[in-house]
């Protein structure tokens, strides 16, 4: 009788099925395939690529801010109809009879006119600046 | 009707472009003072090639340059005197005399001026366009002198206008007041005392005017420093405004009186 030594069963690595290629497989296929193409073709896979990732990144950074936010509710309010008189520059409280009267009034105009004409004056003529001209000739 | 209207749109264009005021004027000046400045690059380049050349094409080229530049400096101190001549017109308040006086002294500036114009064009040689280039500098500092009373008296022509419509305004009020005393019906005594006060204001405004007045009469000539001069005039100007616009401010309040019962 032949002894024949028993040997220690190994398990098998696990095998894909027939027909089916591993990660690794496909992406060595697939780096076989870019080396086959074109200058032209590469830089546009390259690009494409590049931008797929800004846009994910893109999202990615959208999601996270707007996740932060809070939504606040900010009162306003209504709209008030209001009517287009003039604002008076001061108010009398406690009218006078002649707090209406012509001759008043045209004074007060002509106060407030004289005012703002002379707010408005440019005493020192700025725009008639001494021209600035080169009088040092030499050679 | 349409060659109604092209008639009336072409007297339109054509009266108004007769009319030669101060903004015509100073357009006329801004238009001048670019040339002038266009020429003094040209000239700026022609004196730097004849300075490192020395050739006689250079000389020639730097000779036509500077002659073109000392002429358009003429022409834009011109444009500049006509320009601030305008200003002095159309200003309110100069008093006549003044203003004449003023106008000769412009006048006589622009034919000195002119004159040069003329004799620049007749130079022939570099170092006669340097002697005419220092006799215009040397002009320049009256020019300069000149330009700053006519500044200063178009300071006072306007506050000197402002005050005499204040005073009339004053005067309508006190008139108005005396009204109000016959009909007995309000108190205007503080009223009366504030008028008083406005008075007072400008007076003061008045005292400030001389100060300017003074200070740009004791200017001359050879002073290195008439911007700073002018300044100072400026400073009692702008001291004499602020006095009319208190005065004013007074009378405002007065007529805030009135209006309210007592």
């Amino acid at each position: 009788m032949i002894n024949t030594p028993i040997q220690p069963v190994v398990p098998l690595p696990p095998v894909p099925p027939v027909g089916e290629k591993t990660i690794k497989e496909k992406l060595v296929a697939l780096s076989e395939k870019f080396k086959t193409l074109s200058k032209n073709m590469k830089f546009l896979v390259i690009a494409g690529g590049v931008l797929v990732v800004l846009l994910i990144l893109l999202t990615i950074v959208s999601l996270a801010r707007g996740g932060r936010k809070q939504q606040v509710v900010k009162a306003t309010p209504t709209p008030v109809a209001v009517a287009s008189s003039p604002i008076p520059k001061y108010e009398i409280v406690n009218p006078s009879k002649y707090a209406t009267d012509s001759g008043v009034l045209k004074i007060e105009g002509d106060v407030d006119s004289l005012n703002s004409e002379m707010n408005s004056v440019d005493l020192r003529s700025s725009d008639l600046r001494i021209p600035d001209l080169d009088m040092s000739i030499k050679f | 009707m349409i060659s109604y209207l092209v008639s009336l749109l072409l007297g339109y264009f054509a009266v108004s472009a007769q009319v030669f005021d101060y903004n015509k004027a100073y357009q006329d000046y801004l238009f001048s003072y670019s040339i002038y400045q266009q020429a003094h690059s040209e000239y700026d380049l022609a004196r730097s090639q004849y300075l490192a050349s020395g050739t006689i094409a250079s000389e020639q080229k730097a000779q036509g340059a500077t002659a073109k530049m000392l002429i358009e400096r003429d022409s834009a101190t011109i444009a500049y005197l006509t320009a601030l001549r305008m200003k002095l017109r159309e200003n309110p308040g100069v008093v006549n005399t003044t203003r004449e006086n003023l106008f000769s002294l412009i006048d006589n500036e622009i034919s000195l001026y002119n004159l040069h114009k003329a004799k620049v064009a007749s130079a022939g040689s570099l170092e006669d366009l340097v002697e005419d280039s220092a006799e215009a500098a040397a002009q320049f500092q009256q020019t300069e002198l000149l330009i700053y009373q006519v500044l200063t008296n178009i300071s006072v022509g306007h506050t000197s206008s402002f005050r005499v419509r204040e005073k009339d305004i004053i005067t309508t009020l006190r008139t108005k007041i005396t009204e109000i005393k016959t009909a007995g019906d309000k108190k205007v005594d503080s009223v009366e005392r504030a008028l008083t006060e406005a008075d007072d204001k400008l007076s003061r405004s008045v005292e400030k005017e001389q100060e300017a007045l003074a200070l740009i009469a004791k200017l001359k000539t050879n002073n290195k420093d008439k911007l700073g001069v002018f300044n100072d005039t400026q400073r009692s100007m702008s001291e004499s405004l602020s006095y009319i616009k208190e005065a004013n401010s007074i009378v405002k309040d007065a007529l805030r009186q009135i209006k309210t019962n007592d």
